[in-house]
Formats: structure tokens, C-alpha cells, sequence
């Protein structure tokens, strides 16, 4: 469906003479529906046969987003609510940086992911086993062909289109984890995943179009379990609306801070102690200042 | 040879047979994987965390 979507807007734009504004709300909203795809990849990418592994290749490949996988699931997974994972948005972080940090990171932790991998097979990073490329051939078949159908008045359309459904994942990314931190144990490793590093957020809306994805606790708790037993909890860090109301609100850095930053450190197992927030190293003297009160 | 498994995912390490896909050939003992490993399926439990359940 995402592949039909992507072409026949493509195609529209091509028959049509379109105003500036036609043209970009046209690529927005296709780029927002490849976002969903982007969240169906991420559901088809958790589970352990090849059938939907290859599904979640050719569904990442319409956005150009075919490293999502193994750095979500071998990445984001492994380190979340850390300091060293890109996908977790730490306090005090606006979404616009936290875009700007996510976005490479994803790239660069995958390539090295897969690339340790292939070492171990004694194949080099580029050959045709490298999960990344097989999604990335699919992508430059696809919307090459969509600029050879369509001339190269549709590169601007792929370019919007591709960006604001990566957008649409860092939204997600940004509101999942904000400031959440997993405590190191005696040996320096960070502790188990809990569900306490997750923010949640239970609306009939977001469950329906986002596959559970806000049952965020226990994705994390259980990754490879099925969206639809993911479980919702009631005494675990909640958002204060669903997630599209939080994507906009995250979209106001102001707003953002002002409505979480306070429900961050209300939450029981951090109760104002900011050693026990994830906090942007950059902020982190203004925040211990601005909160000390909660010490 | 033994199998060690995910106690989050129930993905299981048979050593006599390895990982392929992840480049551990067959007769690769448990204790021989990186010390950093981490469960492929799950990646939220790591080498430690892995049960022994079964030997031949």
C-alpha cells in the first residue's frame, strides 16, 4: 500500500500544476503516511521469521529508512534510556536537536552494527548480505524509477516526502524515553530494561494507528512480543495525551519543557533527584539550578 | 555440546550448531562468543543473563 501511495502521489503531481503550497502539502502528507509505514517496518522488524523480516525491508525502503531495523532493534533495544543511545531524547533536549543527533547516530550505529556482523561471516561491508543495502537498492529502484517515470520536477517531492516521515519516527523516538535513565550496577553495566523507562500513553487513536506502539513499557520490557498482547499498566510514567498531541506539543520546545519536565521528576522512582534523570549534558548546570528545589 | 537460552525470548545458542546468520560457525562454545554478546532476537539480556538448558 505505502509503494501505491508513494507513486500515485508522485504520479498526481506530475499531471497536475500544482501551486508551491499544492506541492508541498501533497509531499508532507504523502511523507506522514510512509511514516506509518516506518511504524509497521518497526513492528514486522521485531518478529523472527525471514517473511516478515523481508517485509519490513520492503516497507522501510519507500521512505529510504532500511537501517531502521538492526539499529532499533540491535541499538535502541540494547541501550535505551542510556546516555549513548541516539534514540533516547534526554531532559532538556528540544526535539530539533534531538532530530539533529538522532538521525546520524541511527545511521552510523547500524552501519557499525551490521558491519561487526559481516566481519564475523568474513564478508565485506559491501555485499549483498548487508541487510542495510538489500532495503537501500529497493529505495533507489523505487523512487529512481518514480524520477525517471515522473522527470526531475518530483526530486524535490521525494526529498519533503522522505524527510517528514523520518520526522515522524523521531517524533515517536523523542516522546518515548525523555529523560528516562536505566542506573549502572555494581560492574558498570547499565541495569535491565524495566518498565519504568518507557513513557506510556493509552489512547484508543494512537493504539489503532500505531499498532500498540504506546504500550511502550512493555514493548520495551518483552521486544519480541506481538502488538496485539502488548499490555498497558497504570502506575507507569504516562503521557499526558496521545501520541499525536504530544508530537505537537514536543513541537513547541517551551511547552514541551514545561508540561514534562515537572511530570519527569514527579515520577516515584526519581522523586527530584537528578541523578536519576537522563539529562542533556548541555542544560545539565541551568536544570540542576532550575530544579534544585526538588532535592 | 551445550544450549544456552534468552531467558526474555527463548532464542537458544546451540553450540553444536552456531549462528550462522550471526557468523558463529558450528562447534562455537558458549563461552567462546564475545563477552559483549547480546541476545540477537531481544537484544534486553545479555551473555550473562543466558540459561544453560540443555547438553549432549
Amino acid at each position: 500500500m505505502h509503494f501505491i501511495v508513494l507513486i500515485a502521489a508522485a504520479w498526481w503531481i506530475s499531471i497536475n500544476q500544482l501551486d508551491w503550497w499544492g506541492y508541498l502539502s501533497l509531499s508532507i502528507v504523502a511523507g506522514n503516511i510512509s511514516g506509518l509505514g516506518i511504524n509497521t517496518g518497526h513492528e514486522l522488524g521485531h518478529k523472527k521469521g525471514k517473511f516478515e523480516k523481508t517485509l519490513a525491508k520492503l516497507v522501510l525502503a519507500v521512505p529510504f529508512y532500511g537501517h531502521f531495523t538492526i539499529d532499533h532493534n540491535q541499538g535502541h533495544h540494547r541501550d535505551v534510556a542510556t546516555p549513548i543511545d541516539g534514540s533516547s531524547s534526554r531532559m532538556g533536549e528540544n526535539f530539533y536537536a534531538f532530530v539533529c543527533r538522532e538521525i546520524p547516530a541511527a545511521i552510523t550505529r547500524s552501519f557499525k552494527t551490521e558491519n561487526i556482523r559481516l566481519q564475523r561471516r568474513k564478508q565485506d561491508f559491501l555485499c549483498f548480505d548487508n541487510q542495510i543495502f538489500q532495503s537501500y537498492v529497493i529505495s533507489t529502484i523505487l523512487q529512481g524509477s518514480i524520477i525517471v517515470m515522473f522527470g526531475l520536477q518530483i526530486i524535490p517531492f521525494l526529498f519533503i516526502h522522505n524527510i517528514f516521515a523520518w520526522l515522524q519516527l523521531s517524533s515517536a523516538n523523542y516522546i518515548e524515553h525523555y529523560g528516562l535513565l536505566r542506573q549502572k550496577d555494581g560492574l558498570d553495566h547499565y541495569e535491565r530494561c524495566k518498565p519504568h523507562h518507557s513513557w506510556n500513553s493509552n489512547h484508543v487513536f494512537s493504539n489503532l494507528v500505531l499498532f500498540h506502539l504506546q504500550r511502550h513499557s512493555d514493548h520495551h520490557t518483552h521486544p519480541t512480543r506481538r502488538y496485539q498482547s502488548l499490555k498497558s499498566y497504570d502506575d507507569l510514567p504516562s503521557l499526558p495525551n496521545g501520541y499525536l498531541g504530544c508530537y505537537l506539543v514536543a513541537y513547541i520546545p517551551w511547552l514541551w519543557f514545561y508540561i514534562m519536565d515537572k511530570k519527569l521528576l514527579k515520577l516515584s522512582h526519581i522523586n527530584g533527584d537528578l541523578s536519576k534523570v537522563n539529562l542533556d549534558p548541555r542544560k545539565k548546570m541551568t536544570l540542576i539550578k532550575k530544579y534544585q528545589e526538588y532535592n | 555440546m551445550t544450549k544456552h537460552q534468552c531467558p526474555e525470548c527463548a532464542y537458544t545458542y546451540d553450540a553444536s550448531i552456531g549462528d550462522e546468520y550471526e557468523g558463529y560457525l558450528p562447534g562455537t562454545l558458549f563461552k567462546d562468543l564475545p563477552d559483549d554478546f547480546f541476545c540477537p532476537d531481544c537484544s534486553v539480556r545479555f551473555k550473562i543473563d543466558f540459561i544453560e538448558v540443555d547438553s549432549i
